[in-house]
């Protein structure tokens, strides 16, 4: 059988087949039509998931930044960052000369009660005296540092030196 | 066209409030107004000449002038912090370590009358370390020439020579520091001198080789008494 016969036959097949389906053929679309709301998923558990899923990574931020505040350890070996250990305050800030002595909170406590500020990194190289205000009252200075001086009403400030970049102080 | 008209005015704008966000003399002296001073002529020619020579900037006069408005003082001692400041600043003074102090007292909620007296104090021994200096030599435009390196000494660098030299006597004083170990006051003024990173070690060779530790001392001394230290 030659292609082209084969093809003829096919058609008339499929044309007889047709016309005898006519009229399921014509509701097919219907029917189709009909069933999808049935097949369609339920929207609702997909908000639950999203809901549930944005709980979660609010919870994992919260309980990370509480873990990140309480139980870290602050980075008090850097030389970057000044440390200051006071368990019992409820809040400690840095004044310094290099923030016009406008009082900065301190980061903490961590585990062990240490407050912590990293230094701004645009603070030029220099002599710097500094202090920290536990409590939003009282004057500490740091023990860490290595040298200190007597001020208004012999209050004690500390020093630190900043180094050029790149050079140790 | 219209697209390039709005980008040309949202330039402009930009810009018009960037230079905004910088306080001029004029926002000094408007503060000065409304904090109440009584002589706001002589303020306002020291500042203006404070800012001329760069020895304070329009944004830290501001904030001090603020901070000085929150005080609960009487007038009359808030405005003597500026008017110390504004006489140094007439006398060609370095004033960044009045200025720190005005700030520092402030924070600690020490009295005003006390901050006078403590920025006068160290007015003086600037005005002391100036002279003395200026005896060597040191002021502006002086050229040191230390083997093959030449310095020509700038205000900025001779400010803060005055300033760190001043700041360490009147910490050693402070401290409790022995008023006739001349060499150890000379050893901790030398000291301060080198550990500034914008002092350059020629000058402050040269200081050490120029200023004897009895000149250091007499400065020391002149301190103690004004601050009543035995």
């Amino acid at each position: 059988m030659h292609e082209h016969e084969w093809e003829s036959l096919v058609k008339e097949t499929l044309t007889r087949y047709a016309d005898a389906h006519r009229d399921r053929i014509a509701t097919l679309e219907y029917e189709i039509v009909e069933e999808l709301p049935e097949r369609r998923p339920n929207p609702h558990p997909r908000w639950g998931f999203a809901l549930a899923g944005a709980v979660a990574v609010a919870a994992i931020f919260v309980i990370g930044l509480w873990v990140g505040l309480h139980l870290s350890v602050a980075p008090c070996s850097d030389p970057d960052v000044l440390c200051l250990v006071y368990p019992h305050a409820q809040s400690v800030s840095v004044a310094a000369q290099f923030t016009l002595w406008e009082p900065v909170p301190m980061n903490g406590p961590d585990r062990s009660g240490v407050w912590w500020i990293r230094l701004p990194q645009e603070i030029k190289p220099g002599r710097y005296e500094y202090g920290f205000i536990v409590d939003g009252t009282r004057w500490v200075y740091d023990p860490r540092a290595t040298e200190f001086v007597h001020t208004f009403d012999d209050k004690i400030n500390s020093v630190l030196y900043i180094a050029p970049r790149g050079e140790q102080p | 066209m219209k697209r390039l008209v709005s980008l040309l005015v949202l330039s402009i704008c930009v810009s018009w409030i960037g230079v905004e966000a910088q306080p001029t003399p004029e926002d000094v002296y408007k503060c000065f107004v409304e904090l109440g001073v009584s002589d706001l002529q002589t303020l306002q020619t020291a500042f203006a000449k404070g800012f001329a020579d760069k020895r304070i900037t329009p944004d830290t006069a501001l904030k001090l002038c603020q901070r000085l408005k929150q005080s609960a003082a009487p007038i009359s001692l808030r405005e003597g912090v500026l008017q110390i400041i504004g006489r140094a600043l007439l006398e060609e003074l370095p004033v960044t370590m009045l200025v720190d102090k005005a700030f520092e007292g402030l924070t600690k909620g020490i009295p005003l009358d006390v901050i006078n007296d403590d920025l006068l104090e160290r007015k003086t021994t600037l005005g002391e370390v100036k002279t003395l200096l200026a005896s060597k030599g040191v002021t502006i435009g002086l050229t040191i020439r230390f083997g093959a390196v030449t310095l020509t000494l700038t205000l900025e660098v001779v400010d803060t020579t005055i300033t760190e030299a001043a700041g360490a006597l009147e910490d050693y004083v402070r401290g409790g520091g022995k008023l006739d170990d001349a060499n150890a006051i000379k050893s901790a003024v030398q000291l301060r001198l080198s550990r500034n990173p914008f002092i350059p070690q020629t000058l402050t060779s040269y200081i050490d080789q120029t200023v004897s530790a009895a000149e250091w001392a007499q400065i020391a001394q002149n301190i103690a008494k004004r601050l009543k230290k035995p």
